[in-house]
């Protein structure tokens, strides 16, 4: 259903054009559930915004084509892009406030967004309205659709960002840390729905988190940005049992469960680059074990890890 | 070493004028109380690693706050080695926010030595030494010393909030958040960091996160907060093993872990009630599947369910 | 720390001020307004130095030279570029001295009044309490009177002087730093490096110049750069209607009074061009301002 294939995404600064996202290429079918995972400046928001054409200019894809059901989404008109952005590509974000206005009553935002699309009357938007609601979990939804969103809480936001992005039945969801800011008893709550959700309308979902316990219970497959580069990328079960790429690994034994209470961790040592300052060749050099001279080459993505020396 | 006993905080947002006014001639205006700290007491022993765990709303952070003195308690009293709490270099706070914790217009010398010379801790011609030192123990490299905090990274800037805390060599930390902005990466890193110091300088913590598995990883006692109450706390890993109150048991269920697999989440119910109106009697009463009455109308005590573990439920009161 | 730690950061102290001055020269606006307020503060300065003729010196007065158009070469052979006006004075000159009192003015009663100001709200933010109230209930009723209004007031009863209107207009502009100071104070009052601060056991009065007062400078500096101009123009008007400064010094807006009674009779030159001289003064202030306003605020949204 989705093809993506070499995405380069650039913004310019007063250094030079900086990179954010470098050479990315996956897929994704129905009913899949892909976790995109990355530390911050890895390119993975970028990405998702990519996906959905929401990268503002100065900022532009330069290369790479995304193909939604065979159509190519780079390069097209902003017109076309806003009918497929909302109906059949749909965006959670990490602050349900940049979906939400607050001035507006919830009833206003969800049959505006319905009519956006679709042409019916007043009274079938607003049952549909109250059907996504509920089907994400709110109670009683007739009566909160009159409310504001300061009238509910952070979890509940969240929720009805994710009832505005179901309206339209879209195919593909793309959700940018939506449980990051919330409690863990409010994202096991979102977590469960979003399952349902899959489960019952065969979207798509790419969840992107830096949290890869969030992963492992959530998704199908994972894939694994630095850089601006996919490292690693394969079914759950294989790249956390056993990871191939030294990142990976180091990101799994930096995780405090990944010790015994008390030990210290073994953590990657140095700092994610920027990305105005990326090395040349394979970005995780600086701060490999198991880099030498070779490295200094870009390693291709081969058999789901990008690397000239992975592990096993 | 630390005892906070009974302690109460309540925030009154009190009316202005104009409201009171308006309560005058009739109109429905209350003053709001938030709840954020309700009857608590905890004891933390000399090198010990305490963490506080809880979500939003349960009131950790302020109770982080009376703990070194930051916040006077509405009731209660707090005590450091026996004597009323003051502010002052022997208990110290790291703060969350690697961005607001520093002071933007400071270097990093000047943030890091501004205490010890006010104090009198350090000679002024011996500044710059402690500095450095106190810099390399946290990881840092001195030369960068005289740079301001915008030209750090965040897990640089956590480091130079633990250097300015140790910099006027505390005995206790009251560790707030401390690895909450980080990347997984940097967060291990850091946690190393505060493991490492523990052990060389001797210091005891108050660990508050609302991370499990970090608190799993570093705390030797686990207090769990929910709504300004304790509800439960006992040595970590039998805490973690054997939780005892339901809502310590539905967290534990609800917390995403690397080894389970494409798992169903079932959550539980209701949302965190607002500390502006918390549920009569037990705060968790409306999200328990295990509730009775008795749970709605009177507040369970917490008491001591084994050696070193108490819990705060009635389930334990059923023979 | 790694090398690749050291690689990423940048090789000299940046420091605050240079990260802002190449941010403040990024617009050509901006930079044409700095460069005509550095020629507007040179001549200021150096207006004895500069002028053809010392307007306030009645022994270098030629009556005869009066009203003379500019250009027009006087019975005595002198020309006055920009005319004279009904003594003889050369408005040039009279220009650049008028320059000088009237920047030296506003200036003047904006630098105290944002320090009367800055530490009024700043230390209402941080004592709250009944004090925050009384103090801003002060501002709010100061602020509710007109500008000219208390100006002159004061100056009716103060008389005339440039000392006289300055405190005019610092009791004028005072209360609008202190309302900007003490919104920027609280918010930098609840961040987490004040209660750093107090958690180190640092002296409230320590918190307060060190900590707080530095961070809420920025918008204090925007407010001052504005209210320069405001204060310039007011004085203006002041001395228009005849109040605070004596005719022996007059600022731009006494010359352009001065040169009122001609306009009709077409010896338009007398008030114009310190009219003119005035626009471009108030014009450089406000295009500086409004580029610090940019500069300075995503910044601090950043930072």
């Amino acid at each position: 259903m989705l093809e993506v294939r070499d995405l380069c995404v650039q913004f310019p600064s007063r250094d030079g054009p900086i990179c954010a996202v470098n050479g990315v290429s996956f897929d994704l079918g129905k009913s899949e559930i892909l976790g995109l995972v990355g530390e911050s400046g890895s390119g993975k928001s970028v990405t998702g915004y990519a996906l959905i054409g929401l990268i503002d200019p100065p900022g532009r894809i330069v290369s790479g084509s995304v193909r939604f059901h065979g159509e190519e989404l780079v390069g097209m008109p902003e017109e076309a892009m806003r009918r497929i952005r909302g109906r059949r590509i749909a965006m959670v974000f990490q602050d349900p406030m940049m979906t939400l206005n607050p001035v507006l009553s919830i009833e206003t935002q969800m049959v505006e967004a319905v009519l956006a699309h679709q042409q019916t009357t007043f009274e079938k938007a607003k049952a549909r309205a109250i059907e996504c609601l509920q089907r994400v979990g709110i109670a009683a939804p007739e009566r909160r659709l009159a409310q504001y969103p300061h009238q509910f809480s952070g979890g509940m936001r969240q929720r009805v960002a994710i009832a505005i992005a179901l309206l339209h039945k879209p195919d593909l969801i793309i959700a940018d840390e939506p449980t990051t800011a919330l409690d863990v008893t409010v994202q096991g709550q979102i977590l469960h729905e979003m399952q349902n959700l899959v489960r019952d309308t065969g979207a798509a979902l790419i969840w992107i988190t830096h949290d890869l316990a969030v992963i492992a219970g959530l998704a199908d497959r994972v894939a694994v940005m630095y850089g601006g580069r996919i490292v690693e990328e394969g079914a759950v079960d294989a790249v956390l049992d056993s990871p191939r790429h030294p990142y990976t690994r180091g990101l799994l034994d930096s995780v405090p469960a990944a010790a015994e209470p008390g030990r210290p961790l073994r953590p990657i040592r140095g700092m994610a680059p920027s990305a105005a300052r990326l090395p040349a060749g394979c970005a995780f050099r600086a701060r490999c074990d198991r880099a030498d001279d070779v490295c200094v080459a870009l390693p291709e993505l081969a058999g789901g890890v990008r690397c000239h020396h992975p592990l096993c | 070493m630390l005892a906070l006993r009974d302690v109460s905080k309540r925030f009154v947002r009190r009316l202005d004028a104009v409201e009171k006014v308006a309560r005058a001639i009739g109109a429905d205006v209350q003053e709001h109380t938030v709840h954020a700290v309700d009857r608590v007491s905890l004891e933390v022993a000399q090198g010990e690693v305490v963490g506080l765990v809880g979500e939003s709303g349960c009131g950790k952070s302020t109770l982080g706050r009376l703990a070194c003195g930051l916040h006077e308690p509405t009731e209660g009293a707090v005590h450091f080695k026996g004597k009323p709490v003051k502010v002052g270099p022997s208990i110290q706070m790291i703060f969350q926010d690697p961005f607001a914790s520093l002071n933007p217009r400071m270097r990093v010398e000047e943030i890091v030595g501004e205490a010890p010379r006010v104090h009198g801790f350090v000679a002024r011609k011996e500044l710059s030494d402690y500095v450095s030192g106190i810099l390399r123990s946290v990881g840092l490299d001195p030369s960068l010393a005289r740079r301001y905090p915008h030209q750090f990274s965040g897990g640089q800037r956590a480091r130079i909030g633990i250097a300015r805390a140790l910099a006027v060599k505390p005995e206790f930390l009251v560790c707030d958040e401390p690895v909450a902005a980080l990347d997984v990466s940097i967060q291990a890193q850091v946690l190393n960091l505060f493991m490492a110091l523990r052990e060389s300088l001797k210091l005891t913590y108050l660990f508050i996160s609302h991370d499990l598995g970090v608190v799993r990883h570093i705390a030797g006692r686990v207090v769990v907060m929910y709504l300004g109450r304790v509800v439960e706390s006992g040595p970590a890993e039998e805490l973690f093993s054997r939780p005892n109150h339901p809502y310590t048991q539905a967290l534990l269920a609800e917390l995403p872990r690397l080894e389970r697999r494409r798992r169903s989440f079932v959550p539980i119910q209701g949302e965190i009630p607002s500390p502006l109106a918390p549920p009569s009697g037990c705060h968790f009463h409306p999200r328990c599947p295990h509730a009775m009455p008795r749970c709605r109308d009177e507040a369970p005590p917490l008491r001591e369910i084994a050696p070193g573990r108490t819990s705060a439920c009635h389930l334990n009161t059923i023979p | 720390m790694s090398r690749a730690e050291a690689l990423e950061l940048p090789k000299q102290v940046e420091t605050p001020f240079r990260r802002f001055l190449s941010e403040f020269f990024a617009s050509k606006i901006a930079t044409l307004g700095f460069a005509l307020l550095i020629a507007v503060v040179a001549v200021a300065l150096f207006a004895p130095f500069l002028a053809p003729q010392n307007p306030y010196d009645l022994s270098k007065l030629d009556l005869l030279d009066s009203r003379l158009a500019p250009g027009e070469e006087s019975m005595s052979g002198k020309t006055y570029m920009l005319g004279t006006d009904g003594q003889g004075r050369d408005i040039l000159s009279a220009i650049f001295y008028g320059m000088r009192v009237s920047l030296y003015v506003g200036v003047a009663s904006g630098l105290i009044a944002l320090t009367l100001g800055a530490l009024v709200g700043v230390l209402a933010a941080y004592v709250g309490g009944r004090f925050e109230q009384l103090m801003m209930r002060v501002v709010d009723i100061q602020l509710g009177f007109p500008a000219i209004l208390v100006a002159l007031i004061l100056l009716a009863v103060l008389g005339k002087g440039v000392d006289k209107i300055i405190i005019a207009l610092v009791c004028v502009q005072w209360a609008y730093y202190a309302r900007t100071a003490r919104s920027a104070a609280l918010v930098e009052r609840n961040k987490e490096y004040i209660e750093a601060a107090r958690g180190l056991g640092l002296s409230a009065p320590r918190i307060v110049l060190r900590h707080l007062l530095p961070n809420a400078m920025p918008p204090l500096i925007v407010v001052g750069t504005v209210q320069v101009a405001h204060a310039i123009a007011l004085e203006a008007t002041l001395s228009f209607l005849g109040l605070g400064l004596p005719p022996t010094e007059p600022s731009l807006g006494l010359l352009i009074a001065n040169g009122y009674e001609y306009l009709l009779s077409g010896k338009y030159w007398i008030s114009m061009y310190p009219g003119v001289a005035l626009l471009v003064m108030i014009l450089s202030i406000n295009l500086v301002g409004d580029q610090l306003r940019d500069v300075l605020n995503p910044r601090l949204a950043r930072a």
